[in-house]
């Protein structure tokens, strides 16, 4: 068998097979000058891999911090982030008049609203804008508040379709988790007669 | 979505549920992150900047990110970052100096700035990568400090494993010329390597 050559550095990294790693083997009990060279590239491997590197100035990690913005949660992903709990996605758009109807907390026989409407879980902004109309059309004082809301979720989410996303995740995903009767909207939603109801959330 | 998950099942994981902040992700990770920019760029400087662009890339990229390992995501963006960088600049060097730049490349100061750097660093070991070819120095910095395989660094590189090998291996070569002065065991001339980069 001939030097090791190359088959030094792969040998000291773990890299050989256990064929190739067996012929190096008893290759090196014959060979002084690739027993040095082993030793040699061991040398060099340990001072790389032990030699300490730079640790980063706090100046660095307050700017890395300030990238996220001031103390502003994440976008939420659809993927799984290693180290954190496995979660329920978000309901993607269009996607909900199935799960809605199979509800269980629906009092049987009563009509849902969003059902009746073509659509249990319209996109979010579509879903926003309609509960906007809804409560202007009806006009009292406490949905006008949750109507501005509305708004400035709906604002927001054009801006800055990722941050508002983050920002205001928490908030639209509990209301949608309990969509059915006791949403936000559903004050609205009752006092409206069922067709003037139907008339409304309509509009695009 | 199975179909037996209910909305009432999705309000209590959600509720319960935090996504990493972003202050988490930044103290878990911001350490690897500069210590391979570091040893990737040789200063204090460019480390700082290459880090903080792989933050925007993090942040940026984060709703998007599919499952996998977070190191390995890391070590993708802050390698080819770096590696483009270096191809940018190699690009305008060459043409603002022609042949005059390739004297130019391997002689660098060692200013009393850059000592301070390293006050408790060595010194030696840095200047050592430094003088390797970025793209071997991203290989054994890769398989050194990070103890990657060279499988992962292949994939880490977006090359072949074959070029893994003899990168590193050539690396190696050059920075053990580069550090004789500290290696008093060393034992002198070793078999002479032929092998070239395409070899696998």
């Amino acid at each position: 068998m001939t030097h090791l050559h190359d088959r030094v550095t792969a040998l000291v990294d773990g890299e050989l097979s256990t064929s190739a790693r067996g012929r190096a083997v008893s290759h090196l009990e014959r060979c002084q000058p690739c027993r040095d060279a082993v030793d040699a590239e061991r040398a060099t491997r340990r001072v790389t891999s032990e030699t300490p590197s730079a640790e980063p100035s706090a100046e660095l990690v307050a700017r890395l911090l300030a990238l996220g913005g001031p103390s502003g949660p994440l976008p939420p992903r659809e993927g799984h982030l290693p180290g954190t709990p496995r979660v329920a996605p978000l309901p993607a758009p269009g996607r909900g008049e199935p799960r809605l109807r199979a509800r269980s907390s629906r009092p049987p026989g009563r009509p849902s609203t969003w059902t009746a409407a073509g659509s249990a879980r319209p996109p979010r902004r579509r879903r926003l804008r309609r509960r906007s109309v809804t409560l202007a059309l009806l006009g009292t004082v406490s949905l006008v508040s949750v109507g501005v809301l509305g708004a400035g979720l709906a604002g927001g989410s054009l801006r800055l379709p990722e941050d508002a996303r983050a920002v205001f995740a928490p908030l639209v995903v509990e209301r949608g988790g309990v969509v059915g009767d006791r949403p936000v909207v559903t004050p609205a939603v009752r006092l409206a007669p069922p067709d003037a109801t139907g008339e409304t959330v309509r509009v695009p | 979505m199975s179909a037996s998950v209910t909305d009432e099942v999705d309000v209590v994981d959600l509720s319960a549920w935090s996504p990493p902040s972003w202050e988490e992700i930044v103290t878990e990770h911001s350490g690897r992150v500069y210590r391979l920019a570091y040893r990737l760029t040789g200063n204090k400087y460019d480390a700082e900047d290459l880090t903080q662009e792989v933050f925007v890339r993090v942040f940026r990229s984060l709703s998007s990110y599919t499952p996998g390992t977070f190191e390995g995501w890391l070590h993708r963006i802050t390698t080819n970052l770096f590696l483009d960088q270096v191809r940018r600049k190699q690009r305008i060097r060459f043409d603002a100096l022609a042949e005059d730049a390739h004297d130019r490349l391997p002689g660098r100061d060692v200013g009393p700035e850059r000592a301070f750097e390293h006050s408790n660093l060595d010194l030696d070991v840095q200047t050592a990568l430094d003088s390797l070819p970025p793209d071997f120095r991203a290989a054994v910095v890769l398989a050194d400090l990070e103890d990657l395989s060279y499988e992962e660094i292949a994939a880490t590189l977006g090359i072949k494993l074959g070029t893994v090998r003899s990168r590193i291996h050539r690396g190696r070569a050059l920075l053990r010329t580069a550090l004789a002065h500290r290696a008093p065991t060393h034992p002198g001339r070793v078999p002479a390597s032929s092998t070239t980069e395409e070899e696998a």
